[in-house]
């Protein structure tokens, strides 16, 4: 995401750039040991491709624009709920770029894992003042 | 989901359980009442879902080493 009054060449009525700082140790935390989720190297350099078409990346709006929803909040963010937009898009990502099917798989092992919590993080999120019957979480966990 | 089931993926993915998990949350939210200069102390508990003032001193205290209105005047300094 980048700052509005950045020069740019996709403009537009609707575009909208925000700049977003990640620390991805804090992020990645517990998965910190998952080093793969570290390694950048297929978002940088040369080749990479930094224009997403909305057609093909359809699920990187959608997770973008919650992320810059949670950013712009004045309420409490949850770091985990970044963190399952984040490994998402990540996964999204590598899913389609990386010739290693091991890194996408494990990859894409731990993006549903979060997935499934996603629901539950919600509701906490939304419910964390008032009590929280664990059962139902568990109902809402696909 | 399984409640057992449930337990479990959600310790494996956060690395704490869903109480701890709730808890650090209202604290957190806690400090983010208290960092815009609410005071009272009581309210902020209450606003975010300890049961009793004693039980938010006590947690807060655990969670940052400081009482919550230490807490808030170290951040305005």
């Amino acid at each position: 995401m980048i700052a509005g009054n950045e020069p740019h060449l996709a403009r537009g009525e609707r575009s909208r750039w925000i700049w977003a700082f990640l620390d991805p140790v804090k992020l990645f935390r517990p998965f910190v040991k998952d080093a793969l989720l570290l390694d950048s190297k297929s978002l940088q350099g040369p080749g990479f491709e930094n224009l997403f078409r909305d057609a093909e990346w359809a699920f990187l709006r959608f997770h973008m624009q919650r992320l810059a929803q949670i950013t712009e909040s004045s309420e409490a963010a949850s770091r985990d709920t970044i963190r399952a937009h984040c490994i998402s898009m990540f996964a999204g990502i590598e899913s389609r770029r990386s010739l290693d099917k091991s890194t996408v798989y494990n990859i894409t092992v731990i993006a549903d894992k979060m997935q499934r919590l996603a629901p539950p993080l919600r509701y906490i999120q939304d419910h964390y003042a008032q009590i929280v019957d664990i059962t139902g979480l568990a109902r809402g966990a696909p | 989901m399984r409640l057992s089931g449930f337990r479990a993926h959600f310790r494996a993915c956060m690395g704490r359980n869903v109480y701890q998990y709730i808890m650090a949350y209202r604290i957190h939210s806690s400090m983010i009442d208290l960092k815009k200069g609410d005071q009272n102390v009581a309210f902020v508990a209450d606003r975010n879902g300890f049961p009793t003032l004693s039980c938010f001193l006590r947690k807060f205290k655990k969670a940052t080493g400081v009482a919550p209105r230490s807490w808030a005047t170290l951040q305005t300094e």
